[in-house]
């Protein structure tokens, strides 16, 4: 039974896969798309870098904030920075490209302290150090919330083990939290690097220039462009591809973990939280991820505010709910879907002693993201509308597009509680014959009630800022808070545009303090 | 709890779906066309009024993003769609439009239309118009560029910020743009630019966007984007710099289907289109000039806009058989 969901999940996915690419390809156009090797060649290969490069420094500064907040467990604005590190990961890409530019850009806040300071600025931020920027500043508290909450397992035990050896900071992050790290990295690493590898709207506003851009372009501009359907399916199977051909070998990595036996949370076991390097280091620390994540927000509410009158009208509010019932039902799917392949994983690499094949599970569960939304979207509206009103069909299928694009992000929280409860109660279990609904109430769920909330809320927020699924099923009566910002900023409106803009950032922060209240503080706990 | 989950979002979707509009004795008209238009600030609401006022029908607006995925969607739909009109394509998407033969002719009498070149087009009906040119702001922009040649040739001219004529109508007309002035030396003057491309964007809402937040001395727009800041926020730095070679156009259109169920309808629609119920809301719904000025003349923001002296309109048929080759070359010179 456990494992029927997560195949009927999995297939499904598949289904609604090729069958979108079956869509485009019946749909027709000359296939010109893909002709063209060398450019389709430098742009996977710039791709790899910018995604590399991105995701790299998003583990490692991931990775810092993640022990900082681990150390420190009370501070004064706790919940405010952890919230604002929430609201980062899901900042839709129009917004990120101007809170960036107006931080980091020619006139923004950096060039007017150098100004000040008698120093020239120029204007850098364009290129793909712009682009790793953003992309850090999508992707290190999505590694930082990760990594955290691999942090809060480790057993008191160890830390009470480390003090009677009174091991020095080093050997702790060497001995201690490292493993943990690396435990979690192949996982979150392997999502972010597929996120940056097709970021499409971010790259080319930041890039510079069409020598930083993705693969994606090229899939936008055969379907909008050349009505090249079937190139533009060719070229996102060569995306999945190369992308596939690239994490298989660590594929396996995906789901290796070390056994846990005790249960756990963060506190004041950690004997490292008194030495006055680590609390120079998680100050400072902490300070510039507050700013780094900090001002781009608060550049977000203060271009909003000015036109914050043009939020109270009906089309505002018409989009508002349109976009929370999408967003909701996108985040509900998505739980559901990751919960059933993660199951699934669990049962392969755990009772069918079978490893590699979780791997794979949990790899394709992954790989969701690299299929192109736009392909995706185009693909399905082709194959379904035959069979039903469009207008009926947009809502669902933006709905079934989005929840699929955040699945990767929901599978990544659901997946390692689900590992741990079974490493750690799983025998137990078995040898008490619990029954699958005992077992799920005992062991998983107390594990599982927080990664379950924070996915849902990350999906349910991601899908509140997705335009481009949107945009391509708007109808008259779909219109969501994305596609009405870019119609705002379509037709000069930028300081409106804006306030939709800071409603979007509000938004997802009223919904991660909802979750962050209702997980039970799980960043928040002090033990 | 899985099937809970899944009815929940059953539901939900149902719920986002909602009640589409009651059943109505009114024959109903469906245009698509892309979200800014029939956006809150577009034109799209007062020329809905303004035709149902006379028509007894009810017109419904279908918003994509933008002119790409307009066409995109179409296609997608072939022969069933529901589109009676589209409206929103631009000239350089008119040769792929009209190869999918999904559009009729009109069959409409048009009348004179102000635009600066001839229109003979038996499928299409233009309904706006522009200049492309590259705004600055005249605040903080010292010099300014007179001529194409001089503009590419000035090592030390102003930054600009363009579109991708990959993704994005306004990026491939600039291409075309320059191409007409510079022919075969295009890829020269490409290289000459591109130190002083600050970025290239996916859309001109971007582009605009980062040019309005300061980050370029110039952005490829219109020579009408400076009427916008006269005649809503009463300012007036921001300028278009006239090139004396001369301004590429873009002429948007619209269309009727050949799928449509209400032809005489769309036939009604594509003469209200160049009439006063129509042009009116053009100048200060979509700040482009109207296919035919309206009997009141144009509103006294776009008085005082510079104009250029030659205008290309670019051959919809060269476009559509050279875009990819000629973006190739342009990837070549400014690419790598």
């Amino acid at each position: 039974m456990s494992r029927a969901a997560g195949l009927v999940a999995l297939g499904l996915i598949a289904l609604l896969v090729l069958a979108a690419l079956a869509g485009l390809v019946t749909a027709g156009g000359e296939g010109g798309s893909y002709g063209r090797t060398s450019y389709i060649v430098g742009l996977i290969r710039i791709s790899l870098i910018q995604a590399a490069l991105s995701a790299a420094t998003s583990l490692v500064v991931g990775a810092a904030i993640a022990l900082a907040l681990a150390r420190r467990t009370r501070f004064p604005g706790r919940h405010a920075l952890i919230a604002a590190l929430n609201v980062a990961t899901v900042l839709p890409a129009i917004v990120t490209v101007f809170a960036i530019v107006a931080v980091f850009g020619r006139s923004g806040w950096l060039a007017d302290i150098a100004g000040w300071l008698g120093i020239d600025y120029g204007s850098w931020v364009f290129g793909l150090d712009g682009v790793v920027i953003a992309h850090i500043l999508l992707n290190a508290p999505l590694a930082a919330r990760v990594f955290l909450a691999g942090l809060a397992s480790i057993s008191p035990e160890q830390w009470r083990l480390a003090s009677q050896l009174g091991m020095p900071p080093s050997a702790l992050f060497r001995l201690i939290d490292l493993p943990v790290l690396i435990r979690e990295a192949p996982g979150i690493g392997a999502l972010m690097f597929l996120a940056c590898f097709t970021s499409f709207a971010i790259v080319l506003a930041l890039g510079g220039g069409p020598a930083v851009s993705t693969l994606e372009v090229a899939i936008y501009e055969a379907v909008r462009f050349e009505a090249d359907f079937r190139g533009a399916a060719v070229l996102a199977v060569l995306q999945v591809a190369v992308a596939a051909i690239l994490l298989a070998p660590v594929a396996f990595l995906l789901t290796r973990r070390a056994p846990e036996a005790m249960p756990t949370g963060l506190g004041a076991d950690r004997p490292d939280i008194k030495a006055r390097s680590m609390r120079v280091f998680d100050g400072a620390v902490l300070v510039a991820a507050a700013l780094f994540v900090g001002v781009p927000l608060a550049t977000i509410a203060l271009s909003g505010i000015g036109a914050v009158g043009s939020l109270f009208d009906r089309a505002v509010l018409e989009a508002l709910g349109t976009s929370l019932a999408i967003g909701i039902a996108a985040g509900l799917l998505s739980v559901g879907l990751g919960f059933s392949i993660a199951l699934l994983s669990r049962e392969l690499r755990f009772r069918a002693g079978r490893p590699r094949l979780a791997g794979i599970v949990s790899l394709s569960a992954l790989l969701i993201l690299v299929i192109s939304p736009i392909t995706l979207s185009a693909g399905l509206f082709v194959v379904l509308r035959p069979h039903a009103d469009p207008f009926a069909l947009a809502a669902p299928l933006i709905v079934i597009v989005n929840a699929l694009m955040a699945l990767p992000f929901t599978y990544r929280h659901i997946e390692p509680p689900l590992l741990l409860s079974f490493e750690r109660f799983g025998r137990l279990a078995d040898s008490l014959g619990m029954r699958a609904w005992t077992r799920f109430v005992l062991t998983d769920w107390p594990l599982l009630r927080s990664p379950l909330i924070v996915g849902l809320t990350m999906a349910t927020a991601l899908s509140l800022g997705d335009l481009g699924v949107a945009a391509f099923f708007g109808t008259g009566d779909v219109v969501t808070l994305p596609l009405l910002l870019y119609s705002r900023l379509g037709a000069y409106r930028t300081d409106e545009a804006a306030s939709v803009a800071l409603l979007l950032t509000l938004l997802v922060l009223a919904l991660f303090l909802v979750a962050q209240r209702w997980s039970g503080g799980w960043f928040a706990r002090a033990r | 709890m899985n099937r809970r989950t899944l009815s929940l979002t059953a539901a939900a979707a149902a719920l986002a779906v909602s009640l589409p509009a009651m059943a109505q004795e009114r024959p109903t008209l469906t245009v698509y066309t892309y979200s800014s238009f029939s956006g809150e600030f577009g034109p799209g609401a007062t020329i809905k009024a303004n035709f149902e006022a006379e028509c007894d029908c009810t017109l419904e607006w279908v918003e994509t993003e933008d002119a790409g995925t307009l066409l995109a969607r179409l296609r997608l739909e072939g022969d069933s769609t529901d589109a009676d009109i589209v409206l929103g394509l631009d000239t350089n998407l008119i040769a792929n439009a009209r190869e999918t033969g999904l559009f009729a002719p009109h069959e409409t009498e048009l009348g004179e239309l102000d635009l600066p070149v001839e229109w003979t087009d038996d499928t299409f009906v233009p309904f706006d118009w522009g200049w492309f040119a590259f705004v600055y702001d005249s605040e903080t922009l010292g010099s300014v560029p007179t001529s194409f040649e001089a503009f590419v040739e000035d090592e030390d001219g102003p930054d600009i910020i363009i579109q991708d004529p990959r993704t994005s109508s306004p990026g491939l007309g600039l291409l075309l743009w320059v191409r007409e002035v510079f022919g075969d030396d295009a890829d020269e003057a490409w290289e000459l630019l591109e130190p002083r491309i600050v970025t290239v964007t996916r859309g001109w809402s971007e582009a605009y966007g980062l040019f309005l937040e300061g980050e370029t001395d110039m952005v490829l727009s219109y020579t009408t984007s400076p009427a916008y800041h006269i005649a809503v926020e009463e300012e007036d730095r921001y300028r278009a710099a006239i090139f004396e070679e001369g301004h590429a156009l873009q002429v948007e259109v619209a269309a009727m289907t050949m799928a449509t169920d209400t032809p005489e309808l769309a036939r009604e629609f594509l003469a209200f289109i160049v009439s006063d119920g129509f042009q009116t809301a053009i100048p200060e719904g979509n700040w482009m000039y109207p296919a035919t000025t309206p009997a009141d003349g144009l509103p006294e923001a776009f008085e005082t806009l510079a104009t250029p002296e030659n205008s290309f309109l670019p051959d919809p048929d060269a476009v559509e058989a050279n875009r990819s080759a000629w973006i190739d070359e342009w990837l070549d010179a400014i690419g790598r």
